[in-house]
């Protein structure tokens, strides 16, 4: 067994493979390593600091537990930001069975607000410092519903296909088409929005 | 444009449509203006979000945040694995404990009562028994004899006694 200051610079298939063999200081390494990641994935979908924490700390015990089912067809950091969705997503859905029904998910069948938007065309080359840009867009995220908000990361984040993110958010395709496009349209309009409101 | 068109759009850009569905929006786009802006739009917010995400950092130390998460291993470890019992000895756990629960809970008070005397007893009976509440006296005297006889019934004693006991006495 590698003493303890060689696993930094171990990579991960091996630090995955000491850790499949029962090796705990291993699977702190890799935790070090991603756990910044899968915290933010987390927090990206869930919007609550203390939620995000517990969600990624009881993704990390759940994949110790599997370690041995994880056949390495992806990633270990894929695998991880899967297991950290799914447990975001049945967070998610237990806290929309607690709550009524907003008027957005209403709107959402018909189309609602977004579909008499006009169209606009938020400019990806506009001169802003990263940092700025990236606020802009996590400040809208905030805006969308969560079903809209989910769709999106999923998305353009996670770069999942359309039948994926259905499976996954246990909906029909067609209606991932509809969040993800009216969720895109209503991105649009609020970058837009803060633009023209710094420009006042 | 209807909602069908409008997905189809989104589904040309995210590369979700068959080829022959492909050629058809393309040439929509083409020529069709407002499919066109519409096409720009979406087009342009998936550039705008590519790699722009906020990279969140976890608030909490890689100690703190280890030692919870090996903790929690520990524990799930540590807990006993699912055992291979008898289904019949599963069922009376199952069925059984909440009556089992109940039956001990009504012995111990029982118990607690007998010991408090709270529940009456035999003994108690006896013991706050009146025997003159039920009794009854008859006196009879006779001047010929010169004798005074005081008949005293008692429940506790048969009625044949009694009678018997005073017809020793008369004699």
């Amino acid at each position: 067994m590698a003493s303890k200051k060689d696993y930094p610079s171990m990579d991960d298939v091996g630090l995955f493979k000491a850790a499949q063999r029962g090796d705990m200081q291993a699977f702190e390494e890799l935790i070090a390593r991603h756990r910044d990641k899968i915290y933010a994935r987390a927090f990206s979908m869930m919007r609550n600091e203390e939620d995000a924490v517990d969600l990624s700390q009881e993704a990390w015990v759940k994949s110790w537990q599997r370690l041995k089912q994880f056949q390495g067809e992806s990633s270990f950091l894929t695998w991880m930001t899967r297991i950290v969705i799914n447990l975001c997503l049945d967070k998610l859905r237990k806290h929309k069975r607690e709550r009524a029904e907003s008027i957005e998910n209403l709107e959402e069948e018909s189309g609602g607000v977004e579909r008499q938007m006009p169209i606009v065309t938020p400019n990806p080359t506009e001169k802003l410092e990263r940092t700025e840009l990236r606020a802009r867009i996590d400040k809208a995220l905030n805006q969308l519903s969560y079903e809209h908000r989910t769709v999106l990361i999923l998305h353009e984040f996670e770069e999942l296909e359309y039948k994926e993110i259905a499976k996954r958010m246990q909906c029909s395709i067609g209606t991932v088409m509809s969040r993800l496009f009216y969720a895109r349209r209503k991105m649009a309009v609020l970058m837009m929005s803060y633009r023209k409101e710094e420009m006042r | 444009m209807n909602q069908e068109l409008d997905f189809k759009l989104q589904a040309y850009l995210d590369g979700e449509l068959s080829p022959s569905e492909s050629t058809e929006v393309a040439t929509l786009i083409e020529k069709d203006s407002a499919a066109r802006a519409l096409y720009t739009e979406l087009q342009q917010t998936a550039l705008l979000l590519k790699g722009n995400e906020i990279e969140w950092r976890l608030p909490e130390s890689r100690e703190f945040f280890w030692s919870k998460i090996e903790r929690d291993i520990q524990r799930c470890e540590s807990a006993p694995a699912v055992s291979s019992t008898p289904w019949w000895i599963a069922f009376a756990r199952r069925h059984l404990a909440a009556v089992s629960g109940f039956g001990v809970a009504t012995a111990l008070l029982l118990v607690a009562a007998f010991q408090m005397n709270i529940v009456p007893s035999n003994d108690l009976f006896e013991e706050i028994e009146n025997p003159l509440g039920e009794s009854s006296a008859f006196s009879f005297r006779s001047e010929s004899q010169g004798m005074t006889m005081v008949w005293i019934s008692n429940p506790s004693s048969s009625a044949d006694e009694e009678i018997e006991t005073a017809d020793d006495l008369l004699q």
